[in-house]
């Protein structure tokens, strides 16, 4: 069922059993887990059904470092949350991006990859991908016509993405979340702040605010945090009543290692025979195509970071501006220049040169991470402070994938690959204008075995608060590659399987 | 060098041999024909070539004269006499061990086999 907390009577007590706070990716896949079961659950929206200026102003942040997207743009504060205007790329998590790297401080997760499967497989359902398949092999035996690039794959080898179509989770889950018996959706409930017992080992309940000035306290046995890295986050920090350095923050690891991707132009690729690279392109309706991704042994020999490269025809890429560069100063984004790219290209070398595109994840760094500003915002919440900070590690490994990829071309006489500017002087440590991120947030809230280390355990609880969950990708410890939905949405459904063992 | 990587190689280079060269750079004779990398000529153009042969002999200043790019490039199996076809299927070979053994360089951006580099920097000493 819907309540809309505006309209219910001022200091109202809520109570449920489960209380999950944010209804966007993880949020709603928590949900649906939890419906039909005898369970009472109370999923919290902060805004409605549609998007409102005056919720996305609550999103606005101080940003330092490293420049960045504008926050209020890129994270929708309504039901579906940003599911409503992401672009559905998906791709599994590799094994070693589950591993400790001596060569990446920080990495290692408390989890492998092998404890996802079964979950990432779930997770297909929900966003509506295709079979759980991530071996090149399949995808070309369902389109033999595809050719792949003749690499060696113990170098350089084809990572599968799939796409959602993509899944909007307000237009799809709505109905089942509000004809549900036991959820109880209540939108324009913005949690600000999560209370503890005296002994900040249990929490006892929430406070939920609305710009109609309304107030009301959430009671259950169990809470789950699932408002995006960057809130979740937040939300800890600004919990600081029963402990001045906040929830969870003994160590002083809330919002640290906040990690993005670093999805930049960075290379051409020109090849010895015309060639369309079909199994390489995307367009809406693409089912699923390949990336070019360097293997274990060559990240382990070089010591780098994981990163894919993808193509686009170089005379539509050339004239394509950096995605950090879209938006004006009121945080609208403007698209139009990708339509004029398109208009531009004049099919010069079609079918030889490439623009190459690179994912890659972003080194956990302590000092690259989400703080609270002095400002507050309409409902008294202090803002967001990021400070978004690259190592170099990212760039040394940005220039030895092309290099490893160049490589690989030469070797297979396929072309040869030329890098950007940026990447020529490996002695050159800063970063050019069109640095950019994928506007995926992580690592907020990290998970790990070692409280001093860590803020969450295996199970994504706060460590030392019993009923205290953070669902979605401010658990990651690594980035990976990948767009991060599909495996927040995973580790939320194993997050959701353990709750369903605990109550 | 498997077979079929030879046949197919072959058969690209005939293609790339047949073009009418290089904005008019290449002469088809033996001299010139060690100085032209046909990958990269077939791929980019002569004035890129050019280019990243003048970036190699700024990187490399103590190659930086034709005599000693020739000596660098030339080994007793070179197949100086048995024409232009023969002599870029030498170097296409050697080109593709360089990758195979990593004997590559950054020049200009590009990420090249070092034997193709140098052959960008004798093409561009030949050209001035």
């Amino acid at each position: 069922m819907h309540i809309d907390a505006r309209n219910i009577e001022n200091n109202s007590l809520i109570e449920g059993d489960i209380c999950i706070i944010g209804s966007g990716a993880a949020g709603i896949s928590m949900a649906l887990e939890f419906i039909n079961t005898s369970h009472k659950v109370i999923l919290l929206e902060g805004g409605g059904f549609e998007q409102e200026a005056a919720m996305q102003e609550l999103y606005a942040t101080k940003q330092t470092g490293q420049r960045y997207f504008p926050f209020k743009a890129i994270r929708l504060h309504y039901f579906g949350g940003t599911t409503n205007h992401w672009s559905g790329f998906c791709s599994v998590f590799d094994e070693i991006d589950f591993e400790k790297r001596d060569w990446v401080p920080y990495s290692g997760w408390p989890i492998q990859r092998k404890d996802l499967d079964p979950f990432y497989e779930r997770a297909h359902k929900i966003i509506e991908l295709g079979p759980y398949e991530y071996e090149d092999t399949y995808w070309l035996k369902q389109q033999p016509a595809l050719k792949p690039l003749p690499i060696d794959k113990k170098v350089v080898w084809n990572k599968m993405w799939q796409f959602s179509p993509p899944t909007r989770f307000a237009k799809k889950y709505k109905d089942a979340i509000v004809n549900a018996k036991n959820i109880h959706l209540y939108t324009y409930a913005n949690v600000t702040d999560i209370q503890s017992n005296e002994n900040v080992s249990t929490v006892k309940e929430v406070t939920i605010k609305n710009l109609a000035g309304k107030s009301h306290r959430v009671r259950a046995k169990v809470f789950v945090v699932a408002c995006c890295a960057v809130q979740n986050a937040r939300l800890l920090l600004a919990s600081n009543k029963q402990n001045p350095k906040g929830l969870g923050n003994d160590n002083d690891l809330v919002g640290r290692f906040f990690m993005e991707h670093l999805e930049m132009k960075s290379a051409e690729l020109w090849l010895a025979k015309a060639d369309a690279l079909k199994f390489y392109m995307w367009s809406w309706g693409t089912k699923a195509r390949a990336e070019l991704a360097i293997s274990k042994a060559k990240q382990e020999e070089l010591k780098i970071l994981n990163g894919t490269a993808s193509f686009v025809p170089l005379d539509i890429g050339k004239n394509e501006p950096a995605w950090i560069d879209i938006y004006d100063e009121n945080g609208k984004g403007d698209l139009s220049k990708f339509d004029e790219a398109e208009k531009k290209r004049d099919f010069s070398n079609k079918d030889i040169a490439y623009q190459l595109m690179t994912r890659i994840e972003q080194s956990p760094n302590p000092n690259s991470r989400i703080m609270l500003d002095t400002e507050k915002d309409a409902l008294g919440m202090p803002r967001v402070h990021l400070h978004w900070e690259l190592m170099p590690l990212e760039k040394r490994s940005m220039r030895k994938i092309y290099e490893v990829i160049g490589k690989e071309m030469g070797r297979a006489s396929s072309g040869r690959i030329r890098l950007m500017e940026y990447l020529r002087d490996e002695k050159d440590e800063t970063w050019p204008a069109l640095t950019g991120g994928g506007w995926h947030h992580m690592g907020t809230t990290r998970m790990g075995l070692d409280p001093r280390q860590s803020v969450t355990t295996e199970n994504c609880q706060v460590h030392g608060i019993h009923n205290l969950y953070m669902a979605g990708s401010s658990n990651f410890v690594t980035a990976a590659a990948p767009n991060p939905t599909l495996t927040l949405i995973a580790l939320t459904l194993r997050l959701a399987d353990h709750i369903k063992g605990t109550l | 060098m498997k077979r079929r990587q030879f046949i197919g190689l072959s058969a690209y280079l005939a293609a790339a041999v047949a073009l009418p060269l290089l904005d008019g750079c290449a002469t088809g004779d033996n001299e010139s024909a060690v100085s032209e990398p046909v990958v990269l000529l077939h791929t980019v153009n002569a004035k890129s070539v050019i280019e990243t042969g003048q970036a190699y002999l700024k990187q490399f200043p103590d190659e930086n004269t034709k005599d000693k790019l020739r000596q660098l490039l030339l080994d007793k199996e070179a197949p100086l006499s048995s024409g232009a076809k023969a002599i870029h299927e030498y170097f296409n070979t050697k080109t593709v061990e360089d990758f195979n053994t990593g004997q590559t360089v950054i020049i200009n951006g590009w990420v090249l086999s070092h034997t193709e580099a140098r052959q960008c920097a004798l093409f561009a000493i030949l050209q001035s």
